[in-house]
Parts: C-alpha cells; structure tokens; sequence
C-alpha cells in the first residue's frame, strides 16, 4: 500500500512538473538565438531539442526514458541528467544531514537547558534565542556568517566544497562519508572548514522550531507521576530529563523533525546558491535560469524522491520509538 | 556580571577550535598562483553547441582554454591569430584564410588547417546545435591547401570574418574529438588557448595550468584557480577576505567601498553592453510625438549619476562609443520642455497623460528596475503614466521573436564585436526575430545594407541608419554599461571592452 501510494505520488510529481515548466514563461530555444537567427534557424534548434512535438508527445517520450532509467540529457550541460543528479545528491545530502545534525544539537541543548531551568532566566533566554532564530530567514543567516566568519574573522571558506587544491582520488562523490572511512582527516579539516557556515545557516531555524517543540514537551513530561517517582528515587533534574522524559518528549518532536527537514533540503536551494556549494539546489537555480527542461525534470523527481524517503524514515522511526505503534 | 578567568579561557578554547576547523584565508599572496572569483560556471566544456556558446558572461572562461579562429583585441578591434590573413576573394563569392604554423593543442599535436576547416564545417552542421549555424552554413565546399583554406560563400556576409572572433568561433580540435567523441571531451577538455584545464569540478571550480607551447604571449601565471561564485555578495565577500585575487560584477555601491580599502584597487571600464527601451509599433508607439517625447522626457546624464554612481556612459543611438557606427556628432536632446509640446501637438498632457506599459526585469542587469522607476517618474512630469511590469529576462527572450512585447520593454544588448548589424541591425530590422519595431520605412533603409561589400561605404550607412531611427524615435537608446572589478593590489587587471577578464590578461603588479 505504502509502495504503491509512493508510486503515484512520483507520477504525480513528474507530470505536474512536466506540464509546469512548460506552461511557464521562457523556453531554452529562446534563451540561445543569437542575433541573426531566422525563424527557419530557431524552428531548426527546436526540432533537435525535441521541442516541436506536441507536449502530450514530449511527455511520453520522456516518461518512456525514464521508466528506462533514462531522464535524457542535459541542455546546458549536455550530460545525461541521471548522471548530473547523482553527481550532486550526494553533496546535498551530506549538507543536509549536518545540519540536521546542528539542529538537532542546539535545539534538544537548549530544551533541555529551557526545560531544567523552567520558570527562571535561561528558559527566557532560551525562548529569546529560538524568537531570534527563528525570525531570520536561512540566507539572511547565511550572509551573516559569511560577514563574521568570512570577512571579519576569516575562518571558513565563502564558496565550494572542497578545496580546489586537495588532492581527493576518491570512488564516489560522498566526500565526508568516504573521507571518514578512508581516515583522510585533511580532507574532512576541509569539508567542515567548507559546509559549516552553510549547515549552520540551515540548522539554525530548524533548532529553534525544535527547541520550542521539545522544551514543551520536556515541560509537560515533567509534570507526570513517573518522573516525579524519579526524583523520589534521588535523580537529579538533569538525570530526570536525560534518562527518564527526553524518550517520551521526543516523540511529537520527530515527527516535526521529519517535516522540517523536507523543508530544510528545499532550503539547500538558496543556502547552497550563496554559497556557490556544488548541490542539487545550486544546480537548480542553474537550471531554472537556462530554462533546461529536462534538468529541472530530474532535479525536481529527485528532490520529491527524497521527500518521501524521509518521511518513511521518519514513520519507522516513530514505530521503533513507539512501543504501542511497534506491538500494535 | 562577572567573568572568571575560567570563562575566558573556555572562550579561549572555543576561539582555537574554531580556527583549528577554518582555514586561513589562502589568496593574499600571490606567486605565480591566481585565483579568481567568477560570476558563472561553466555547464559544458563545447564552446559551440547549446546555450553556452551565445552566453556571453561564459566566453571570458572559454577563451582562457580556446582560440577564436581570429584573435580580438581588449579595444574589440581584430588581430591575427589563428588566422594571420583572411580575406574575401572572387568578387566576395569565396573566402581564404591562412593558418598560422607551429601552434600546438594541449596535447601537444600540431594544430592544423583540418582543425579550422573542420571547425568551421562543423558549426556550419545544424546537426550539432551551433546557435551561431545561421553564419557558419554560409561557408560550403570547405577546402584545405596546405596552411591554407578556402570555402565558397552561399551568399556574401560582411560580417563572418568578426563573427570568427565572436559567440562559437573557436577552432577545435578535429582528430582529438574525434577520438575521443563529445563525452570524452567533456571529460578531459583541451584548445590551444594559453591555459590547459587541469581539474574541474562541475559547479565548484577550474584549475587551469599555463599552456608553455602557447603561440602568442605568455601568461603570467602558472596556475589559475577560477572559482564560480554566482551570488555577487559572496564574491564580495571572496575578495574581501582575500580568498580570491579577483571579483567582478558587484553592486556599484561594494566596488566603491571596497576600492578604498587598504590592499583592494578597483577598475571600472564600459563595455559592449548597453541598456534601452525596445518600443513596439503599438498602440501609443505610432505616434511618433509620443515616442520622441518619451526619449526627450529621459535625463540619463541623471540617471548615471545618480543610480549608477557615475558608472555608466550615456547614449543617444544604439552604437557605443567603442562600435564602429558609432558618431560623436548625433546627440540626443534631453529636453522635457521639448517633450510636453510633442505631447501637446498629440493632445496629451500632465492631466491627461497618454498611457502605456512598460516591461523590465528586476535585478538582472545593475538597477535595472530602479532606472525604470525613474524613468516613469520622469515621463509623468510631461505627460506620460506608463505602468511598470516586471518580468523575468526569460520571458523577454519569448516575447520579443513572438513580436509580443509591451509597448515600451527595457532590455540589455550586448555586441562585443562592435559592429552596427549585431547591434543596430538585427534589434532593428523588423524580419529579425530580435526585432519589435517592424514599419516598412526602416525595413526598407536597413535591407541593403546587409549585403554593401565595401566596409566604409557599410559603416557609413549604419551610421545613416542610426540617425533615422534616432529622428523618428524607433527606440530609446539608455546607457552603456561599466563593468566593476575588484582586485588585490598584488595584481593588475587591464579593462577590455568586451567584458572578457581573463586570466591570460591578469598580470602581477
């Protein structure tokens, strides 16, 4: 049932997508008439694009392809957009997840922090902070990182990856995971030194919609008979947070999660675009600007496929978590 | 509140540990490295197939890694260099041109008069996509004789010599592609340009080594790091940091900022772009009192001044300074009192304003949306309530060969060869796809002179030309652009009109 409501989901997405970006002001033949060109000449380019068959043609011939695991070739870029796509996932992701990663660090930190100190000066500085945070968008943090760790106090890389100067010889494009494996801590020095200021840009929006969530949470948890047991028994508040609340608290929190970080690789778009970081986002704009239909097509059925992936994560997770889901 | 000294040494920590993470900023000096920080990418390494090859911001990279079949100048004047002679021959029915010897590919093979005269056959090939093929299919029966190679002309275009120099004229080479077929070139690019690729990454960088077989000057620099930045305030920020030597295309605002600071110099040169108004004959638009009144009403001396800063040169014909058609001698006037009486004769007024649209884009081009703003501020003080539209330089691209613009459209031409019909000619003459403004009266003046053989006699009759179209108000001719560079004072970065900053141009200081 999961399978198949997947299924339709992916053919929804790729003919609303199709239709879309064709109905959408601008075409690629457009974008590439020089001066000079007579109609006869930009009838010529469209018919080697394809472009001259009826949209109902196109999209048959397109959605043969793909169910052949071919999403056809890039305008621009003239590469096959299967091969540019996994090109740059794997960027995407990596930042994606070490973002997730920040977030879910400052945000359970500073709920945690907000739940034990309830009612005193650091829950309010916890609220001020996540207000803050909130409040300012993902690229607006990014400029400002930029200024502070770029410009004034030089520390990170503005742009790219990895250093252009790195020696890499890896077999995939998972630079941080591979570099991981393969112990190459120069490697993973200048991925970090390249993604932080990007990551954080990303997590910080989402910590905060995490901190509120799960520092309410924590609040409420608190309050019930076996945590106050727990404290009978001689438990700190820390120890009572860690070790008895924080399970039970995270439940609605990751289910959020879940929804959030769908929003968060859709954010890579803007973030990664600042900071000229090789993603799918980056990518996109690039592609949305050419008008490179086939592009945009794969790029988009890839950020979709992700989106459902995750949300499947996120529901497993929920059942192992749950015990009444999971025996139920 | 009080700090302990174990406070400060926890900041202490956390400082270090950032630092240890970052990296120091890996550009301030110089040696025999560059590195610059570039406003695009380059989506495909074919610099005469698909989009790319027409982009114009792309071709600075490409020139870096390939030759135009014939060499331009920083000044868009033309020079030897593949070519050392060219010409047209037999009563202008063939051309010849002489390929120079001991140039070598980056492989070290010899590049020869095959590499040209298969070059050109194949942009003349509609098969591969050459966006420049409406040129390149005039050249058939392609010959080679020794350094030499002649082609016959399917009918005579004044013009395909500069087009050698211009969007996809550039020698590839024959027998490496053919080995290796398009993919593998992609993969491992090579030219005979003064600079090899080394290492690309796909949206990331390019590292570029110096070409030591090089046939004309060379570079400066050893090893060249080009970084693509699309977003101007990182690359403001890469320069500024001193992550790149080299930044270009910034707000005018930055550039003046970051010019004065202590290690930056800056250099601002007008280049082959301008901006103007595409006036459709529409509505409003056949009433040439109103058009003239609309391009009299426009004090662009004010805009540059004001908007740009002082970055940008003011324009009364489609011609800049730099084109070949371009005449000091024809001005035109700003004078709004002019203005309200050509409306007056129309029966139009400040209370009675004629009414039309006006397309722009917003952000594209530096100000763009701001210097329309201003416009429509200043044609409402004659008489004039134009509605401002935005939209995006796509759907200009649909509108304009669709002849479906607004009466009034604001857009950028760029002619980085300087010649009138790539500018004048062909957003003028009302067959071209490029063209909105179709009365037969210009279509008339303007079809001879696609074919006059003697270059003076041709120069001359676009400036005519010119004059026309600025007496009868055809269209509304703004300003040239500025190009603002930002570098290290360890580099010196020479203005080309063009727009083109390579890196074979960059020298230390």
């Amino acid at each position: 049932m999961r399978l198949a409501t997947m299924i339709v989901t992916l053919v929804g997405v790729a003919i609303v997508v199709f239709i879309l970006i064709r109905v959408a002001p601008g075409n690629p033949i457009a974008m590439m008439i020089s001066p000079g060109a007579t109609e006869a000449d930009i009838a010529q380019l469209t018919a080697l694009y394809g472009l001259d068959k009826p949209l109902i043609q196109q999209f048959f011939i397109w959605a043969g392809g793909v169910l052949q695991g071919d999403f056809g070739t890039s305008i621009s870029f003239k590469q096959p957009v299967s091969l540019l796509v996994l090109e740059r996932l794997p960027a995407t992701l990596e930042l994606s997840i070490l973002a997730l990663l920040i977030a879910l660090a400052i945000g359970g930190f500073t709920a945690v922090l907000g739940a034990k100190e309830r009612g005193r000066t650091p829950e309010a500085a916890v609220d001020l902070f996540n207000g803050a945070t909130l409040s300012i968008p993902d690229f607006l943090w990014g400029l400002l990182l930029i200024l502070l760790f770029g410009v004034l106090w030089p520390v990170f890389f503005i742009s790219g990856r990895i250093s252009p100067s790195l020696d890499l010889g890896f077999t995939t494009n998972f630079y941080f995971f591979e570099a991981l494996l393969r112990l190459r801590f120069d490697v993973l020095h200048d991925l970090l030194a390249h993604m932080l200021m990007p990551a954080l840009s990303l997590a910080l929006p989402l910590a905060a919609i995490i901190s509120q969530l799960l520092k309410q949470s924590l609040k409420d948890v608190l309050q019930l008979d076996y945590t106050v047991l727990a404290r009978v028994r001689g438990f700190t508040e820390t120890q009572v947070i860690l070790r008895e609340a924080l399970r039970n608290a995270a439940l609605p929190t990751l289910t959020l999660v879940g929804v959030q970080f769908t929003f968060l690789i859709g954010g890579t778009v803007i973030v990664e675009r600042l900071f000229a970081y090789e993603g799918l986002g980056n990518m996109a704009i690039d592609a949305v600007i050419n008008r490179d239909l086939p592009l945009i097509q794969g790029i988009v059925l890839m950020f979709a496929c992700l989106f459902i992936l995750v949300n499947l994560v996120v529901d497993l997770l929920y059942t192992f978590l749950n015990p009444r889901l999971r025996h139920g | 509140m009080t700090h302990t000294r174990r406070d400060f040494l926890q900041l202490g920590i956390a400082a270090a540990g950032v630092s240890a993470i970052g990296m120091p900023a890996f550009a301030q000096q110089t040696g025999k490295d560059l590195v610059i920080a570039y406003s695009t990418g380059i989506p495909s390494w074919d610099p005469t197939t698909g989009p790319n090859g027409v982009s114009p911001k792309i071709q600075a990279l490409y020139l870096s890694v390939f030759d135009h079949f014939i060499h331009q100048n920083a000044d868009l004047s033309f020079a030897p260099g593949i070519l050392t002679e060219w010409g047209f021959t037999d009563n202008n029915t063939k051309v010849r041109m002489v390929v120079r010897e001991g140039v070598k590919w980056h492989d070290g093979s010899d590049l020869t008069a095959e590499d040209v005269a298969w070059s050109l056959q194949r942009a003349g090939d509609p098969a591969t996509g050459n966006p420049g093929n409406f040129v390149w299919k005039n050249l058939t029966n392609i010959q080679v004789n020794g350094n030499v190679v002649t082609a016959d002309l399917t009918q005579f275009e004044p013009t395909i010599f500069k087009w050698m120099g211009f969007l996809t004229g550039y020698v590839m080479p024959k027998a490496y592609y053919e080995r290796v077929g398009a993919e593998g070139f992609e993969k491992a690019p090579i030219g005979s340009g003064p600079y090899k690729v080394d290492a690309y990454e796909r949206g990331a960088y390019v590292r570029l080594v110096a070409h030591k077989d090089y046939w004309g000057p060379k570079p400066a620099f050893d090893v060249v790091t080009i970084k693509f930045v699309p977003d101007a305030a990182s690359r403001v920020a890469e320069v500024e940091s001193g992550n790149a030597h080299v930044t270009m295309e910034i707000p005018y605002e930055e550039y003046d900022r970051l010019r004065k600071k202590p290690g930056l110099k800056g250099e601002a040169f007008p280049i082959a772009d301008i901006g103007m108004i595409f006036l459709n004959d529409i509505g409003p638009m056949l009433d040439k009192n109103v058009r003239l009144a609309a391009h009299h009403a426009i004090d662009k001396k004010l805009i540059v001044d004001r908007l740009l800063r002082g970055y940008g040169v003011p324009l009364s014909t489609l011609d800049a300074p730099e084109y070949d058609a371009f005449d000091p001698a024809l001005k035109f006037e700003y004078n709004p009192e002019k203005a309200k009486e050509l409306l007056a004769a129309s029966g139009y007024s400040p209370e009675k304003p004629v009414k039309f649209k006006i397309q722009t884009t917003r952000g594209y081009k530096p100000k763009d949306y701001e210097m329309i703003q201003a416009i429509v501020g200043m044609w409402r003080r004659v008489g004039i309530e134009a509605e401002i539209e935005i939209y995006e330089m796509a759907k200009h691209f649909e509108l304009r060969p669709a002849d479906a613009l607004a009466p009034a459209a604001f857009y950028n031409w760029g002619n980085a060869i300087g010649d009138p019909t790539t500018s004048t000619g062909h957003s003028m003459f009302g067959p071209s796809p490029h063209s909105v403004w179709d009365s037969p009266d210009l279509i008339e003046k303007i079809a001879p002179l696609w074919v006059i053989a003697d270059e003076k006699e041709r120069v001359k009759g676009w400036r005519d030309v010119s004059e026309y179209i600025m007496q009868n108000g055809y269209v509304i001719p703004l300003i040239q652009y500025v190009l603002p560079v930002i570098h290290s004072d360890k580099v010196v970065v020479p203005p080309n009109a063009a727009g083109d900053v390579t890196p074979q141009s960059i020298k230390p200081a």
